[in-house]
């Protein structure tokens, strides 16, 4: 590390479309920009080499399509998958990676840009399943067995997960303050800029110069992670029925609609990803969930109200 | 060997700190209760991986990034506020409301009332 900050520059930042979200990459040397943006587009490109459920040459499909064998598999993947069945394990199964099987019945089988956004009636088989338990990872040696049948969704740690490793990364190679945001997963690294960074939750990711459509916070983060899950984005019909992306393994279906949106922060950014989306699968227990782990979070009730948690810092009131 | 926040060292405990560091390899810089809040979240987290054959169910997978020390550093500094962040005070002390004695989170802050955000965190 050999760069240092400009003391008084403003952070610059860039978006664009990748792995299926939007990227934002803010740097608090401007002069560290054009290299940063170069190096996260790299990083990213190997992830989704490496995790794409919708890609047939992915490392992911690989192992998929030899279910049952011992697959070595790149550390990528093996972190990816090390980091889902981790999220598995701590929610006692709230987060599974298995529900991609069910996510494609329910019609959301490649990137969601190609999904019909309405459609008949989709047939459900009630049957017993491979889940979680059942993926075999040797840590030790990279080699991953997917269960015949089963196919495996990391995009609900995987970007949290890249945010984290890029926003680190990316902080020691270009020598400053550096936030990465895959979506709602924002990870910081490096000093941050005075007064920290400035992220506003809402219930769908966009630009920040872009008003929000609901209610908002802007928090100032200093290091960790925030991510937010929620229902308002990546929504279908099918039969007339309104589905969305968050699945309540435990049914298959799609997490009862009690928040629309969940907000938390924690030492990364996967951790936060982890405790948001659990708690929407968990509806009305989610609060207490997380006010007993002390972990902040502010939530969006499907009416629009909002209820924070634990050490979730109160709105500040303009003078 | 950190100190435990939540009493001497126990089984679980070190689970916790085993979890935690799997969590946040690579963090840096991070507050002291946010590091305690992802320990509440890894508190679910066995020493030992599921699944994994013997002897890996360490951080094998972890990424190598060369950080990773919150998990370590977390437990004696900890009262303090955190990264030397520029808190404005504003309530920060007084929100904590977690069962696990963890201060607040200095690592979030409430944002600023005028200028732009850096980044927008929602469901996407």
């Amino acid at each position: 590390m050999t760069a240092t900050c400009a003391p008084d520059a403003q952070p610059a930042a860039a978006s664009w479309p990748a792995i299926g979200t939007t990227v934002r990459l803010a740097v608090t040397d401007p002069a560290r920009l054009a290299p940063g943006r170069e190096l996260l587009a790299s990083y990213l490109a190997a992830l989704d080499l490496a995790c794409s459920r919708f890609r047939a040459d992915s490392e992911l499909a690989g192992a998929e399509r030899r279910a049952g064998t011992p697959v070595p598999v790149s550390e990528v993947l093996a972190d990816a998958v090390a980091v889902a069945l981790d999220a598995a394990e701590a929610t006692d199964g709230d987060l599974d990676p298995t529900v991609a099987t069910r996510l494609a019945a329910l019609g959301y089988d490649r990137d969601f840009e190609l999904v019909a956004r309405d459609g008949p009636p989709v047939r459900l088989t009630v049957r017993i399943q491979p889940s979680w338990r059942d993926i075999r990872l040797d840590r030790g040696s990279g080699r991953l067995t997917v269960p015949p049948g089963v196919r495996l969704d990391l995009g609900a740690t995987a970007k949290a997960r890249a945010a984290d490793r890029a926003a680190a990364r990316l902080a020691e190679h270009l020598g400053c303050g550096v936030l990465v945001g895959l979506g709602g997963d924002i990870a910081v690294g490096g000093a941050p800029p005075d007064g920290g960074w400035q992220v506003r939750v809402q219930d769908i990711t966009g630009h920040p110069d872009d008003p929000p459509a609901g209610p908002s916070q802007v928090i100032a983060m200093t290091g960790g992670g925030v991510s937010s899950s929620g229902i308002a984005a990546r929504c279908w019909r099918r039969g007339g029925v309104m589905l969305h992306h968050i699945l309540d393994p435990r049914t298959g279906l799609p997490a009862s609609p009690v928040w629309r949106t969940v907000s938390a922060v924690a030492d990364t950014a996967v951790a936060a990803n982890i405790a948001s989306t659990a708690a929407i699968i968990r509806g009305a227990d989610g609060p207490g969930w997380l006010e007993s782990r002390g972990i902040p979070a502010r939530l969006v009730a499907v009416d629009g109200s909002v209820r924070t948690v634990a050490a979730w810092p109160r709105p500040q009131v303009a003078a | 060997m950190p100190s435990n926040p939540a009493g001497p060292p126990v089984p679980p405990s070190i689970l916790r700190r085993r979890g935690l560091n799997r969590l946040s390899a690579v963090t840096v810089g991070v507050g002291v209760a946010s590091v305690l809040a992802t320990g509440a979240i890894a508190a679910g987290l066995p020493g030992s991986a599921h699944n994994s054959g013997a002897g890996t169910g360490s951080t094998g997978s972890a990424p190598k990034s060369g950080a990773g020390s919150s998990g370590t550093g977390s437990g004696s500094g900890s009262q303090s506020r955190g990264t030397g962040s520029s808190s404005t005070g504003s309530g920060s002390g007084s929100q904590s409301s977690s069962g696990s004695g963890s201060g607040s989170s200095s690592s979030i802050l409430p944002g600023a009332t005028s200028g732009g955000a850096h980044a927008t965190s929602g469901a996407s």
